[in-house]
């Protein structure tokens, strides 16, 4: 079975799959058969579309909102109504539900009025090898979230899809349906504006 | 947001025949508008590193070394991050709270009307209910 965009086990880019018309990636055939089987009242069957696509959109709330909390609730809701409006799908499961979600990121961060947003509440096991590298990887990550909090809503979103969920410009395209170009714009723009926020500490 | 830009925030005299000068705007205020990237200055090579089309070596001489840094390390956290998963007691509070019937949900304008004999007959009587009431005070 050939990985949709979204699917879980990391966000892999579109490759040979991405320039194929919908009806040739069988991943969205599967998806197809699992909604045709919620609709017919297997609930539980809903389930394997929220293993399927649960990790990549969960990283995208997370690059968004930088807050774990937030994202679990954003994940939530949006699948939650996904499963109210599952009738309505046409076409692509995963870059429907990859809508919901980046909308409800959008709304938030319309309606946050904090500034900054951290992962200290995070409860992910360390990686680093000593506590010197732990603290200076820390910092960074403060830094860089408090300069992404500082972009607009569409330029975080180009980043976080570009760096963090490592997809491909023309996956990004089909996502948020608008042009590479567009996108690879908004992507240099973020990256600009990172770095003048963060070049006078790091570089 | 439109900005005033002749100046007059800042108490100049404006005799109205001299040319009134625009202030540059701050570069932030750029970042959403999306023209074409052919032969923008802000496309540098450090892009082309970043978008996986020239090597670091090459990046690093032309933007210099520092900047190349600072977006490997930059990469490095968001490795890290792309690396998160779901937390197992999230997709199990999804289905805990999913409603019993999925979306065949539409809109309550959108849903068919059923119409039996009795609420036939009910609805007719109310119409003439009302319209004899309208008659009435029409008198």
């Amino acid at each position: 079975m050939t990985a949709t965009p979204l699917q879980n086990q990391g966000a892999q880019p579109l490759g040979a799959g991405s320039s194929t018309p919908d009806a040739e990636v069988p991943g969205i055939d599967v998806d197809q058969e699992i909604i045709a089987k919620v609709l017919a009242g297997s609930k539980d069957s809903f389930g394997v579309l929220i293993t399927r696509y649960s990790d990549p959109l969960y990283r995208h709330a997370l690059g968004m909102t930088g807050s774990p909390d937030v994202a679990e609730d954003i994940l939530q809701a949006s699948f939650i109504k996904a499963y109210q409006h599952l009738g309505e799908v046409r076409g692509r499961f995963d870059a429907w539900v990859f809508r919901i979600v980046a909308n409800s990121c959008k709304d938030w961060l319309k309606n946050i009025r904090r500034t900054h947003v951290s992962y200290d509440e995070d409860d992910q096991p360390s990686t680093y090898s000593t506590p010197e590298e732990e603290m200076d990887r820390n910092e960074l990550r403060t830094d860089l979230q408090f300069a992404l909090a500082r972009l607009a809503p569409s330029l975080r979103e180009a980043f976080v899809m570009k760096h963090v969920e490592g997809r491909s410009y023309e996956e990004m395209a089909l996502l948020l349906e608008t042009t590479v170009g567009a996108l690879k714009m908004r992507v240099h723009r973020a990256r600009e504006a990172l770095q003048q926020l963060l070049e006078e500490k790091y570089a | 947001m439109i900005r005033d830009d002749a100046g007059f925030e800042s108490n100049e005299k404006i005799t109205g025949r001299e040319p009134v000068q625009r202030k540059d705007k701050p570069a932030e205020q750029m970042y959403d508008r999306e023209v074409p990237l052919n032969g923008i200055s802000g496309h540098t090579l450090l892009h082309d590193w970043l978008d996986g089309e020239v090597d670091a070596m090459r990046a690093s001489e032309v933007e210099g070394k520092s900047k190349v840094e600072l977006w490997t390390r930059i990469n490095a956290e968001s490795e890290m991050l792309r690396r998160r998963v779901t937390p197992v007691h999230v997709q199990q509070r999804i289905m805990a709270a999913l409603p019993d019937t999925p979306g065949t949900a539409t809109s309550w304008w959108k849903h068919q009307v059923t119409m039996t004999p009795v609420s036939a007959i009910a609805i007719g009587v109310a119409l003439l209910a009302v319209g004899a009431l309208i008659i009435q005070a029409l008198r």
